[in-house]
């Protein structure tokens, strides 16, 4: 008796035990089927390429010596942390980070919430504010200058209010017309919250309605915490294109003729001094050294979010990896 | 502790087949893909043409509206070995083409600021003999802008030595023109379409036609085509050229623009955009200099003969062209009267390329055949040769003005405008964006950015040197 | 909270004032770009319109070869929206609902994908692809389509990652399998998701990546967003200097099938899907 207790507990014990291996290994392996498509062509068309650039960051590779470069070692990365310019920029963009972080993920949801209202025909506004998405930056760089420069309609509207005429494009203001400018794409993510709000039942809101919430509570209470992953997706790419920031301020530059034009030093972004070590100036090495090390910043700062997000992002189910 | 050997199994997978492929990147990388894989590929082509005798494809980087599908339909026409691809590049697809040793056969280039660099990057294909050998060119009947695309690698000489290319068209581009009717509302008289005025004189000048109301200027004296009336790398150059000196050392190692002619320079360009003459930094513009000359906001423009043409076709200006005048490029006080081209933007044949011979038919052809002819019968810009001078429009009062003005000031244009060789074009406009705008804000002094941006083109100067020192 | 709201007249009235002003705002650069490409060709660039030259419509299909461009959009659009829409959704679905080891790292590697400017591996993926006869084909597309796109995958992760537990519970004990759970249950009720996928994919592949089929095509194989600005409409001998009016009208109508898909996707973000699976 005692002893097939004491068996039965083992056997159940240990069938458990495998049943649990069993689905969790078949879990696995359907993960890995799952997203078996990305990981195939990742390591097929993307893994090479990417550790390629890497080799040349750490070379003098300057576009045309492909066939004798020298290995420099660390060299250009140690170049990134003494170049004035580059520590420089880099304040500049984190500078327009912090700007624009919070901003367009606030102001880019309370535009969904207008664009979720059950209006007529409100599909024509919800097109037109994703107009500034759709329409290329580099396309209507002019119409941007045209508002800001002296005698432009930004100035034009400030003098027919009774105030001073100000040097929007000059070295002074020049950060204003290039937040300005950032913001106004804030339409871009709209559509996403929107398919986000969408997913939150009616449902829920009947019954806190019933159970006396105001709008406002159940905004917070309700909306909220349902669209937190929409947020954190939103956090996080915001963060990745606000580090990258880089066609604006060259559209805004004071001698703005193509793409390699230097912003005025306010507006001096990290990219778009990377960008010019390698298109302007033709240090490949040293320019992909300074884009690996975004990356890692890049990289670090998306960590963080990451390991916050499980106490304010909301998920059905655990996302904690195995 | 299952998971944890699961994970570690799969960390070791990952981190060793990272390390199998950086091997293989590295040895890429080691193993020169620009010529290993280039001439395999090469030797595989250039057997399989020799045994079917099949079409050679020549691609070309020109601009389709330079080397437009008529011209390419009528070549392979008369050439049915050869077919003409466009493959439009920038320099960085260029150098992708080049690592992958896919370069292109005919590389567009700017002769006077991107040749003597083309050359030393080991891009360009010595065509001396080609030229010599020739029977549609004739060395005789080159015009002085054709010593552009000529490069000394001894002794760094630009417009000497080998010849690596030839001017699609030029223009001495230095060269004004203005508009009568705004000269007569200020009452001003016109200046000598002969006679160089001193840059002094020409700000001077340019301040009788500026009008202002108020703060804002309404019409500008003054505007130049491809920039700001601003100091900038072209313009300075030009300047320098005059004073027959350089931004730069003799032999172009060193940076040397605390010279006082230099800094003089910078001044005067700080004073003139502060004087508002013309767009700057200070006062910028939405549209391009030419459009405000177009649109009667600027006086005189700084362009070149092509700009003769851009009126003609311009439908804001084509009915009014006696409206327009045109005078020699300024000088400086004291300097040498030198009107150079500012781009003669031309081609060169890819040292590397996989079919030479065909190449230089093609080359040949665009550079000296019918096109050419047809290119200097339209008068968008000059040809090459002092017989196809001949061709050049003359019909017209305006054409007529154009062609006299121009069989004059060719006779200055002899010159090169001292770019450096181990510095990309852009490199130095940039350096000056960066360091010199903060200038006319007041917010550096001119011997500051001197400083900064002399120190800035002394490191690329002595990288540049490096990478192509064989 | 929606139709309670707007029951309230003066709540009604600031809802209309901010969506027409802030409408006003964000149509900007149509206007601009319409605008202008009414203008004579070589004015001025300009807010207020002076004239109605429909004739630059003409020249901008004529002056080069539009259709031509506009096919190898399509092309390039087809393997871009259609083939990744659903693979990101699979592979959306692997990192949102399944567990395995390393889940954690390899979703990192794949949001580090989007980290990474794309010119620090231009000039190797060329090499790569031109030694793989992958140059100046459409191939790429296709198999960077089999991969579904980092944006995408991320996406569906999130709203996967949102959806009730009882919707695939009910179906394991049913006997679903794991595909059939993605694909009969978790892909009908995400339209909303799909449809704005397919929209943002659409709009990436038509409209803003100008850049990479630069890199990897030849001239004729441009799609029209590469064509309009690396070709574009210069003066006849003017080689720098853009048409700017005809340049406008080439956009103008560059940029309506965008909008036109946005109008028509947009319809699909419909409410209550999730819920009324649930339910059923």
């Amino acid at each position: 008796m005692n002893r097939q207790v004491v068996h039965g507990t083992d056997a159940a014990f240990h069938s458990k035990r495998s049943r649990f291996r069993g689905r969790s290994f078949k879990e696995a392996i359907e993960f890995y089927l799952f997203i078996s498509p990305w990981f195939i062509v990742f390591i097929v068309l993307g893994l090479i390429p990417l550790l390629y650039g890497l080799y040349l960051s750490f070379t003098n590779y300057a576009g045309f010596n492909m066939d004798r470069l020298v290995f420099v070692g660390l060299d250009n990365y140690r170049k990134v942390f003494t170049d004035n310019d580059a520590m420089y920029s880099l304040g500049r963009t984190l500078f327009f980070t912090v700007i624009m972080v919070p901003s367009t993920i606030i102001l880019g949801f309370l535009l969904a919430v207008l664009l979720n209202q059950n209006i007529k025909r409100i599909g024509i506004y919800r097109t037109l504010f994703f107009i500034p998405s759709i329409i290329p930056v580099v396309a209507v760089g002019t119409m941007w200058r045209s508002l800001f420069v002296d005698d432009g309609i930004v100035n034009k509207m400030l003098e027919a209010l009774g105030l001073e005429a100000v040097d929007w494009l000059g070295y002074d203001y020049a950060i204003y017309p290039l937040i300005i400018m950032l913001l106004w794409g804030v339409g871009g993510g709209i559509l996403i919250y929107l398919a986000g709000l969408k997913g939150v039942s009616k449902d829920l809101y009947e019954a806190a309605a019933i159970d006396g919430a105001t709008t406002i509570q159940r905004f917070v209470k309700i909306t909220i915490p349902l669209v937190t992953p929409v947020l954190f997706f939103q956090f996080i790419m915001s963060i990745i294109s606000s580090l990258q920031i880089f066609v604006q301020p060259i559209l805004l530059a004071a001698n703005s003729n193509s793409l390699l034009s230097t912003p005025l030093r306010p507006n001096y972004v990290y990219s778009v001094h990377a960008f010019q070590q390698i298109f302007a100036y033709g240090r490949f090495g040293y320019g992909l050294a300074l884009l690996w090390v975004l990356f890692v910043m890049i990289l670090i700062l998306t960590i963080v979010v990451f390991t916050t997000s499980r106490f304010w992002v909301f998920y059905e189910v655990d996302q904690e990896g195995k | 502790m299952k998971r944890s050997w699961w994970t570690a199994c799969l960390s070791v997978l990952v981190i060793s087949s990272l390390l199998l492929m950086s091997a293989c990147g590295g040895g890429n990388g080691a193993n020169s893909p620009g010529n290993n894989g280039g001439s395999d590929a090469a030797d595989r082509e250039s057997k399989d043409t020799a045994k079917s005798g099949e079409q050679v494809v020549i691609r070309h980087t020109m601009y389709d509206t330079e080397f437009t599908s008529e011209l390419v339909a009528e070549f392979e026409k008369t050439h049915p070995n050869i077919k003409v691809e466009i493959v439009s590049a920038d320099y960085n697809k260029l150098m992708a083409m080049m690592a992958a040793g896919n370069g292109p056969d005919i590389i567009r280039t700017n002769s006077v600021t991107e040749l003597p660099g083309f050359v030393l990057k080991g891009m360009a294909m010595d065509l001396t003999e080609n030229f010599q050998a020739s029977k549609v060119f004739d060395i005789e009947d080159f015009l002085p802008v054709v010593n552009q695309f000529k490069y000394d690698i001894a002794s760094g000489k630009h417009g000497e030595g080998a010849i690596y290319g030839f001017p699609k068209d030029w223009s001495p581009d230095y060269t004004i023109y203005y508009n009568k009717k705004l000269f007569e509302e200020a009452g001003v008289p016109f200046p000598s379409s002969t006679e160089a005025m001193t840059w002094q004189e020409l700000v001077e000048l340019a301040n009788k036609l500026t009008v202002k109301n108020g703060k804002k200027t309404t019409q500008y004296g003054l505007a130049y085509y491809n920039s700001t009336i601003a100091a900038n790398q072209d313009l300075l150059n030009l300047q320098l050229l005059q004073q027959g000196s350089s931004m730069f050392s003799t032999d172009f190692s060193q940076a040397e623009l605390d010279k006082p002619g230099t800094k003089d320079l910078l001044n005067f360009w700080v004073d003139t955009a502060k004087s508002g003459i013309g767009p700057s930094p200070l006062q910028q513009e939405t549209d391009w200099g030419g459009q405000l000359f177009v649109d009667n906001k600027a006086a005189i423009i700084i362009a070149g003969y092509w700009f003769s043409g851009f009126l003609k076709t311009n439908e804001l200006t084509k009915d009014r062209l006696d409206d327009f005048g045109v005078a020699p490029a300024p000088v400086v006080e004291g300097g040498k009267r030198i009107s150079p081209t500012g781009a003669g933007t031309g081609a060169i044949i890819y040292k590397n390329t996989k079919h030479p011979k065909e190449a230089w038919e093609v080359f040949e052809w665009f550079f000296g055949a019918e096109p050419a002819v047809e290119r200097a019968k339209a008068g968008y810009g000059l040809p090459g040769t002092k017989t196809l001078t001949e061709m050049l429009p003359q019909e017209s009062a305006f054409d007529k003005m154009n062609y006299d003005f121009i069989q004059n000031e060719l006779q200055y244009t002899d010159g090169s405008l001292p770019y450096n060789p181990y510095l990309n074009y852009q490199a130095v406009n940039s350096i000056i964006d960066k360091y010199f705008t903060p200038v006319y804000f007041d917010k550096d002094t001119v011997d500051g950015a001197v400083q900064k941006m002399t120190e800035e083109l002394n490191t690329l100067i002595t990288e540049g040197k490096q990478l192509v020192s064989p | 909270m929606v139709n309670a709201g707007m029951k309230r007249l003066p709540f009604r009235i600031t809802v209309y004032a901010l969506l027409i002003a802030l409408s006003v705002l964000f149509v900007m650069p149509l206007y601009w770009l319409v605008t202008n490409s009414l203008q004579q060709v070589g004015a001025a660039s300009t807010f207020l319109p002076t004239g109605l030259h429909f004739i630059n419509y003409k020249y901008a299909l004529t002056f080069i070869d539009y259709w031509g461009y506009a096919k190898n959009s399509i092309i390039i659009t087809a393997f871009s929206v259609i083939i990744p829409t659903v693979t990101s959704a699979f592979v959306g679905y692997g990192f949102a609902r399944l567990r395995g080891p390393g889940k954690n790292v390899l979703f990192l590697l794949m949001l580090s994908t989007m980290m990474l400017p794309g010119i620090v591996t231009q000039i190797p993926t060329y090499v790569i692809f031109f030694k793989l006869g992958l140059v100046n084909t459409f191939w790429p597309w296709f198999f960077w389509g089999l991969g579904g796109s980092a944006f995408s995958i991320f996406l569906y992760r999130q709203f996967f990652a949102g959806f009730p537990r009882d919707l695939e519970e009910a179906a394991r004990i049913d006997g679903c399998t794991t595909f059939r759970i993605f694909w009969n249950i978790f892909l009908p009720i995400s339209l909303p998701v799909v449809a704005t996928v397919s929209i943002l994919a659409f709009n990436g592949a038509w409209g803003n990546d100008y850049i990479t089929p630069f890199m990897f095509l030849q001239d004729n194989k441009y799609p029209l967003a590469t064509a309009l600005f690396s070709i574009g409409y210069v003066f006849p001998g003017q080689k720098d200097i853009t048409m700017t009016q005809v340049q406008s009208a080439g956009l103008v109508m560059f940029v309506l099938p965008i909008i036109v898909v946005f109008f028509i996707g947009q319809r699909y973000l419909v409410e209550g899907v999730v819920a009324s699976a649930v339910k059923g």
